[in-house]
């Protein structure tokens, strides 16, 4: 009690230094909470546009098809399975697709894509594709030769709305076939990549050509709640015992790494600040100890024992380092939970946002755990910090201190 | 029975180079409730004696023995211990901790003790009161005089019952009103509580008091006079 009272009041002594310690502190919490909810803001939006637009939450295939994408491996036909999947309790939407490697080309340029055969509708309330769109208009009506492309793609066949293209892939006796498509929409999914690869027909439409009737070779499946879905996952795995059922993460493995990776970056990020206030506190502890070697000498030579000297010492490295640590955390979680609520606008680097897959508007979102997390590393480094001064304080002789 | 004997002490300083001898083969012994002065000219040894004898210091030769233990074959853990329970301090300056008030600085020993808060609380106030600090209990040293000080520093020293106490020059800072008052104080709490003191000083003023003077010159045993 004794030591928590001399010590509380020993960081008094010296104010403006003690304020300027807590200050730094206080300002690198800050900072440090800021970045890190920033950094897993853009690591949400970026998975949630990714798994929105393209991955959903569970995929069927056939169980060769992820591997070797021919044709003839489809999974069934039967159009009922598809409203079974819907009654699944917890599934949102389901639909269904045809995909098929193809070659692309237009009067100027010539590549390869993903074609997908999509159901329009459905596909819509899986995925929200139609939000994607930046030029024309979404599939709609009566299966057609439309065909919806990526906006990197439009500028590299140098078409738009109206242009007519032709697309050649293999049916599923291996033949080859062409069809000329018509430009309805340009979309813009927020990855580059992904939109120079991609392109969306009418299943029907595509289906016809492919000679595979109504099979097709992927069912997405969007769930009411992503953390939920081993239920679903057996259940769909009844409804297709001989297909392959993968979740988003074995289907994109990368995405998970991301996620726990950004959650890496962000303590990276606080343990340099960290290193920083580790050093200011390491100094303004040893100037401290310096300036009173007399009195710790004192209360040495007056019966105090090593243990109690120590203990002062750090424990005023810690009220130093934990009370602007207190107050950081609060000001660092009103700010991001202001932030969290009106976003913060990133349109000035809408290309790099782009690039990243991220909206232009960023949410910080602040892992519940991440402010104790903060406290615990805040208060380690308060403890590392505090030992060399203390040690230092040990070292000091009372006689010496005493005789001048 | 004495409460401290020194035999055959010796500290000398650079050994190897130019030997000092700051404490030149003293054998004394100090009895209870005795009330010396140890006095000598600038550099004779007399702070050197007194660390020697509080344990904060080790010999470099000979013995000493405290309360009836020998003190100048511990270690220094064991030595902060013992300064801790068997003697009460009082220096000539940087005795009390800033940022605390008078009573907490009193009553600081006592806390390290680990004695019961209530008997602290009594025993401190009680000393306070009697050396005229009844209403500056929760002054800050730097708002106490000198001599006020001294007196605080005192009341620390004495309010845990130590063997005895050890005063170096704790009038040194002081102007002669305080100093004498303070000398008058310890005589009184000397006589009151039967306590022990040894202190030293150079100041001719308060040689008077004491009951007993012990002169070093050049770190030995010059005269040691009873009164
Ligand atoms: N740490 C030390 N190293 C070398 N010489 C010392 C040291 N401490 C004291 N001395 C010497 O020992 C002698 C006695 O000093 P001291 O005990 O302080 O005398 P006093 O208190 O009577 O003035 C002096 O000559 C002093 O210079
Ligand atoms: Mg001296």
């Amino acid at each position: 009690m004794q030591l928590i009272k001399m010590a509380w009041r020993n960081i008094w002594r010296n104010k403006v230094r003690s304020l300027a310690v807590m200050t730094a502190v206080l300002l690198g919490l800050v900072a440090g909470m800021y970045a890190g909810a920033l950094v897993e803001g853009i690591m949400q939006s970026r998975f949630e546009n990714f798994i929105d637009n393209q991955v959903s939450h569970i995929q069927v295939h056939h169980p060769d098809f992820i591997r070797e994408n021919e044709v003839f491996q489809t999974v069934g036909s039967d159009l009922r399975t598809l409203e079974e999947v819907r009654a699944i309790s917890g599934v949102t939407s389901a639909t269904v697709r045809t995909r098929v490697q193809s070659m692309i080309a237009s009067a100027s340029y010539t590549g390869g894509v993903e074609l997908y055969g999509i159901r329009p509708k459905s596909e819509n309330q899986t995925t929200n594709f139609s939000r994607n769109l930046v030029e024309g208009d979404y599939l709609e009506g009566e299966s057609t030769n439309g065909i919806l492309i990526g906006g990197a793609l439009a500028e590299k066949l140098k078409v738009g709305v109206g242009s007519r293209i032709v697309l050649s892939y293999q049916d599923k006796d291996n033949n080859l076939v062409s069809g000329a498509f018509i430009v309805r929409g340009i979309f813009k999914s927020g990855f580059t990549r992904y939109d120079e690869m991609t392109a969306f027909v009418f299943q029907e439409y595509l289906n016809e050509y492919l000679g595979i009737g109504q099979d097709f070779h992927e069912l997405a499946v969007l769930a009411e709640d992503i953390e939920n879905l081993d239920e679903i996952y057996s259940e769909l795995q009844k409804v297709f015992p001989n297909s392959s059922v993968r979740k988003w993460n074995e289907i994109e493995p990368a995405l998970e790494i991301m996620i726990t990776s950004s959650g890496l970056f962000s303590y990276i990020f606080i343990i340099l600040i960290m290193i920083g206030l580790a050093f200011g506190l390491l100094n303004t502890m040893l100037m401290a100890v310096f300036e009173r070697t007399r009195e710790i000498g004192m209360l040495m030579a007056i019966g105090m024992n090593r243990r109690k000297v120590f203990l002062l010492i750090a424990l005023e490295t810690i009220f130093l380092s934990l009370s602007g640590a207190i107050v950081g955390l609060l000001v660092g979680y009103i700010i991001v939970a202001w932030f969290a609520k009106h976003g913060l606008d990133l349109s000035a680097f809408s290309d790099v946002m782009y690039e990243l897959g991220v909206d232009t508007v960023v949410y910080p979102a602040l892992n519940p755990s991440f402010p104790f997390v903060l406290a615990l590393i805040v208060f380690g480094t308060a403890l590392l910090s505090a030992i060399y001064p203390a040690i230092k304080a040990l070292s000091l002789s009372p006689i010496e201190a005493i005789r001048k | 029975m004495p409460v401290i004997e020194t035999q055959d002490l010796f500290k000398i300083y650079n050994e190897e180079t130019v030997p000092v001898y700051a404490v030149n083969n003293i054998s004394i012994q100090f009895d209870t409730k005795e009330f010396t002065c140890v006095i000598g000219p600038s550099g004779s040894g007399k702070t050197t004696l007194l660390n020697l004898i509080g344990g904060l210091d080790s010999p470099s030769k000979g013995t000493i023995n405290v309360a009836g233990q020998r003190i100048d074959t511990m270690s220094e853990s064991e030595r902060i211990r013992f300064r801790l329970e068997h003697i009460g301090f009082v220096f000539q300056h940087y005795n009390l901790i800033p940022v605390l008030t008078a009573y907490e600085n009193a009553a600081f020993i006592m806390q390290l003790q680990g004695r019961p808060e209530e008997e602290t609380r009594e025993r401190v106030t009680g000393l306070l009161e009697q050396v005229g600090l009844g209403n500056r209990l929760h002054a800050r040293p730097s708002e106490l005089s000198g001599g006020e000080q001294q007196r605080v520093a005192v009341v620390r020293a004495l309010a845990s019952k130590p063997d005895f106490i050890l005063a170096d020059e704790p009038t040194a800072n002081l102007d002669t009103k305080a100093a004498f008052n303070l000398l008058d104080m310890m005589k009184q709490l000397n006589e009151d509580e039967g306590i022990t003191f040894l202190f030293s000083t150079h100041d001719q003023r308060v040689i008077d008091r004491a009951s007993r003077v012990v002169t070093l010159v050049d770190g030995a045993l010059h005269s040691d006079e009873r009164r």
